[in-house]
């Protein structure tokens, strides 16, 4: 599995969490329009996966929308980590900020 | 701007390093937002900063399409600085922390997300206009205390301090709710008063 199919199953678990209105990119601007340049009318995925001395770190930006913000972005900790166990990676660092609460 | 036009990098005045400036954005909204734009659409301090745009929008439009005369408290250059504030408070900041049960991973909320929650809360309450919002003290360290600073239009005949005191209690029970920041105090200013056009053309 490359790591754009990881994120993007990463991308489509964590939509699928009660309260989590909207998934941003986590990559910063400037990195994503030049690997959009690269990837042509591909669209890259939102989640942004590094390895740093071996170990992947993954970051998601989420929309909440939900009562707590806490709690969605907790849940959303277990989607990313689900589908990191379910791909044998079991050694990851995860970061979930919440960059917006929706109305 | 337009989808076909490559976005300029580097802008000083650029929203969320997208490329595109408050004035694009706005331009953006009046367009219903099509033909969409990715590096607009997901990215999150432009959408906050085009949710506030679409907020108030309404009623700059009103405004601005009336009178100035008429209207003292809230011209055009007052909605300026409105959306300078806006555009500048959208910027992601720091991160603030959240706490989690697993030392593998890291929860935050932005200081921007903050910001434009406070902001909604204070637009909710009915007669109100934020203005300016600020946090102050120390938002990356566990439980520290921070001060909220926040200053308000009044819709002209509202009762002042009730709609401050409302706004106080919702921009309080917000952060309660998605944060976990101690907040020592919430100060609100009420720092213009505004009035809106009504359909007939007299004010409200």
């Amino acid at each position: 599995m490359t790591d754009d199919e990881l994120a993007i199953l990463i991308e489509t678990a964590v939509r699928g969490v009660d309260g989590v209105a909207n998934v941003y990119s986590a990559l910063p601007p400037l990195t994503r329009s030049a690997r959009q340049l690269t990837a042509g009318t591909v669209t890259l995925p939102l989640v942004a996966l590094a390895r740093k001395d071996g170990l992947l770190a993954v970051t998601v930006n989420v929309g909440v929308s939900a009562p707590q913000a806490p709690a969605t972005a907790s849940a959303a900790a277990i989607a990313v980590r689900t589908v990191l166990d379910a791909a044998g990676i079991v050694d990851a660092e995860v970061i979930v900020r919440v960059s917006r609460v929706h109305d | 701007m337009t989808m076909d036009t490559p976005p300029p990098t580097g802008e000083p005045d650029d929203v969320g390093d997208s490329g595109y400036t408050l004035e694009d954005l706005s331009d953006y909204s009046d367009r219903g937002r099509t033909p969409a734009i990715p590096a607009i659409d997901d990215n999150a301090e432009c959408q906050s900063v085009l949710a506030s745009i679409e907020r108030v929008g309404a009623l700059s439009r009103d405004l601005i399409a009336k009178d100035a005369a008429d209207h003292p408290a809230l011209d055009e250059s007052w909605f300026g600085s409105l959306f300078a504030a806006i555009s500048n408070e959208a910027k992601a900041g720091r991160d603030i922390p959240l706490s989690s049960p697993d030392p593998r991973t890291r929860l935050s909320i932005t200081e921007g997300a903050v910001r434009e929650l406070v902001r909604a809360a204070g637009d909710g309450v009915a007669g109100a206009l934020v203005g300016r919002c600020q946090l102050h003290g120390d938002l990356e360290g566990p439980g520290s205390g921070i001060r909220v600073e926040l200053s308000i239009s009044v819709l002209l005949g509202a009762p002042v301090h009730e709609v401050a005191a409302l706004v106080r209690q919702r921009v309080y029970s917000e952060l309660l709710a998605h944060t976990e920041l101690a907040v020592e105090s919430v100060d609100v200013t009420v720092a213009d008063v505004h009035v809106i056009p009504n359909a007939k053309g007299g004010t409200a």
